[in-house]
């Protein structure tokens, strides 16, 4: 480390790269700013109108309960996906009989395609043909079923389990890895000391693998906040808004709308938030299992 | 050495990189269309296309070749339009014989489904990379067209159009106006629509109800056909699609009349008028509870697949060619076209219809002014609006197009087919309701009309106020 103080030339193997992420990012970036503040309709001339783009959209509640949904996404995401795949990647972690097959099984979903897996989902939520609504007609659920995209009490959560169930796969393998990594000396100290399977998790895994564990849950934040394909495929964000996230909102703006700066201020105000809640939860995470 | 190594290698990336972004789209595109192309050669030679549909083709190609005024440089000319099946879209093998006559032009197909088609040019226009030819709806603002010209970036064809021969009486007056914007030509017209009104006469003869020829008929029949189990329309109310306000738009039309009706859904009069809330209330009267109960996650497509040619729903009103090209031949003996009834009370004394152009034929501004360009893409323009590429549409597409003098061998067309379009010829044409609407206006409005068909509004004064808030002086 700090060898590239002395060793600048290095540093001009970073110029392709920086110049790119320049081009496709950082320009692009602050020039969707610009557009924030104007009412530039993508064909004709933009004029600056201030931040009345960042008013209209906050006092728009369609903007703010798509907002609440990502965060609702974000928590079931870090809930369900996370944790499912730490629980998953904690029994497997040890091998045995199968475990190649379950870990097989359990990332293959990650390397369907998003709309592959949608289309596979629009029928299981089918009401009459279904997998879901079978299965509970079978356990004598009938009066639960229902087209579950249809109905604007179920349609988000059931779109929003797509991305969650496909992606357990993606943070097993990760957390897997990390598991791994863990001396067996401390479990069997730990054993020693008397420790259950549900302490040696708690006290010996979860802290060893906790950096790890924040890049994940960092990562499912992110997922959630910034997810547009599994919405726009399933539903467009209907019926009505009732599953309309911001990213949808945006494109909506930008694409149907015609209106580039409005689309682009709800662009800048989502990244705000990205940023905020993403930067809050490293840095409050890390300080959890702060190692001395 | 180790430094002047890393300096050469650090210069060749960033010049690589600057290659790379330097290049044009059409660099790419060529590229990869050249490579598109050749495998669709190919196959095409693998999948020889029946004989009679080649022989129409270059028959349709004879009439408008001239080849001998071309020049004999290389051109590229980008087309952008709707996904195509290429082994039966008459538009493809029209491409695809301009290929085979001048292989100097290499044509690059850009194709993309549905209504993705707008999202498409409309982002080619902002980017200023309009393509040099593109299928497209009317020149209106519902479809942003009036930017594309408030822009330049699609071609004035007024001075070409007036002086070529090939297009006297080929189109009539209406289409001419249609494709006009501000006294000037922007489009070619190519196929038209028009809304049907299909029952299923097996249905009602099963529930012994007679056909719903006026008001009282329709709304018996659609309380009769629920209380049977049967869903008396066959609609979607997907976010984002027309379909479920094409009864609204009938409805608006027979009870205030189509000209109060755009003005309406442009938002300068208000729908809480005494005679738009009695419209309201029909449209509440026969829609209510009337759709399928997934209508929210099927699109028109899947929805008449689902349930019209399967018989679990009586009524579908839509646009035609949506309709027939969905239509399974089981069900097409069961279906017979009707006039939409009148309202009770009504300001026409005739029922009318939607009818109008629905796909014209645009050319960017940038290629047209290109000396090399320009005649190919009047050869290429002129093919894909003759006479008798326009029999093919209507013989092997089932399409509607609005050509002058067409002779159509009767024996392709349906009973169907020629039963609505004589009611379609018979009716006064109305201008389809959304044409002036405002983008994002109309979204809202879409959402208000599926809200009403899931039964949100009681009454028709609610449903007018919900309008209102969506569409009124926005």
């Amino acid at each position: 480390m700090g060898g590239l103080r002395y060793q600048k030339k290095i540093l001009l193997f970073i110029i392709p790269a920086l110049f790119l992420y320049i081009l496709f990012f950082i320009y692009p970036f602050f020039q969707t700013v610009f557009y924030s503040f104007t009412n530039w309709d993508g064909f004709t001339g933009a004029s600056l109108i201030g931040v009345k783009n960042f008013g209209q959209i906050l006092g728009d509640e369609v903007y703010r309960t798509a907002v609440g949904r990502i965060f609702i996404w974000a928590g079931l995401s870090i809930l369900l996906k996370v944790g499912s795949a730490l629980v998953i990647a904690y029994v497997l972690r040890k091998g045995g009989k199968g475990a190649s097959f379950f870990r097989t099984v359990v990332f293959l979903p990650y390397v369907i395609s998003s709309s592959a897996m949608c289309l596979m989902f629009s029928v299981m939520y089918d009401k009459e043909i279904g997998l879901i609504n079978i299965l509970l007609r079978a356990i004598g659920l009938d009066s639960v079923t229902r087209y579950w995209l249809v109905d604007e009490k179920t349609v988000f959560y059931a779109v929003i389990l797509i991305p969650i169930y496909q992606a357990i796969g993606y943070f097993f393998v990760i957390l897997f890895a990390a598991m791994k990594d863990v001396p067996e000396d401390l479990y069997e100290a730990g054993r020693l000391d008397g420790t259950t399977p549900l302490t040696e998790f708690t006290r010996i895994t979860i802290p060893y693998i906790w950096p790890t564990l924040v890049v994940c849950i960092v990562l499912a934040i992110n997922g959630a906040f910034q997810n547009f394909d599994y919405i726009f495929i399933m539903t467009g964000g209907g019926p009505g808004h009732a599953s309309e996230v911001p990213a949808t909102y945006m494109y909506k703006s930008i694409f149907v709308n015609g209106q580039y700066g409005y689309g682009s201020a709800a662009a800048l105000i989502l990244f705000v938030i990205t940023l905020v809640v993403t930067g809050f939860a490293r840095k409050g995470l890390n300080h959890m299992y702060r190692t001395e | 050495m180790k430094r002047k190594l890393a300096l050469a290698m650090a210069v060749c990336l960033t010049i690589s990189a600057l290659v790379g972004c330097g290049q044009t789209p059409a660099d790419t595109q060529g590229a990869q269309s050249a490579q598109q192309e050749s495998t669709e050669a190919e196959n095409t030679e693998k999948e020889a296309a029946p004989e009679e549909d080649a022989q129409s083709t270059e028959a349709a190609a004879d009439d408008t070749q001239t080849s001998g005024e071309l020049p004999d440089v290389p051109v590229t000319i980008r087309f952008a339009t709707q996904s195509m099946d290429r082994e039966t879209s008459v538009r493809y093998q029209v491409l695809e014989q301009f290929q085979k006559d001048y292989p100097n032009v290499t044509l690059e197909i850009e194709e993309s489904p549905g209504n993705d088609l707008i999202t498409k040019i409309n982002t080619d226009v902002m980017g200023d990379n309009t393509p040099d030819m593109f299928t497209f709806w009317r020149p209106e603002a519902k479809w942003n067209v009036d930017k594309y010209v408030e822009k330049g970036a699609i071609a004035d064809l007024t001075d070409w159009i007036n002086e070529d021969e090939f297009f006297t009486d080929l189109f009539p007056e209406y289409a001419w106006k249609t494709s006009t914007v501000n006294d000037r030509i922007y489009c070619l017209p190519k196929e038209n629509f028009y809304v049907e009104f299909l029952v299923n006469k097996e249905i009602f003869e099963q529930y012994n109800l007679e056909l719903p020829t006026d008001w009282d008929k329709l709304v018996t029949a659609c309380n009769a056909l629920r209380e049977n189990g049967v869903i008396p329309w066959t609609v979607d109310t997907k976010e984002g699609m027309d379909d479920s306000s094409r009864i609204f738009n009938a409805i608006i039309n027979r009870a205030v009349g189509n000209s109060k009706g755009l003005e309406l859904l442009k938002g300068n009069e208000s729908f809480q008028q005494e005679d738009v809330i009695r419209a309201l209330d029909y449209f509440l009267e026969v829609t209510v509870g009337n759709a399928p109960e997934d209508a929210a996650a099927l699109d028109s497509s899947q929805i008449i697949t689902k349930y019209l040619n399967t018989g679990k729903a009586a009524m579908i009103l839509n646009n035609v060619s949506l309709v027939d090209k969905n239509l399974t031949d089981d069900i097409f003996d069961k279906l017979v076209p009707l006039d939409f009834p009148l309202t009770p009370v009504s300001v026409i004394d005739k029922p009318s219809l939607e009818q109008d152009l629905t796909q014209l034929v645009y050319i960017g501004a940038d290629g047209w002014n290109d000396a090399d360009k320009q005649p190919y893409l009047k050869e290429l323009a002129r093919r894909l609006v003759s006479r008798e590429t326009a029999k093919l549409y209507v013989e092997e597409e089932r399409g509607i197009v609005p050509h002058l003098g067409l002779e159509v061998d009767e024996s392709k067309i349906t009973d169907l087919q020629r039963e609505a379009s004589a009611i379609a010829e018979n009716s006064d044409g109305d201008k389809w309701l959304l044409s002036f609407a405002k983008a994002g206006p109309v979204d809202e409005f879409r959402r208000v009309i599926n809200e009403a068909w899931a039964g949100k509004y009681a009454s028709g004064e609610e449903l007018a106020k919900a309008l209102d808030d969506v569409l009124y002086g926005k």
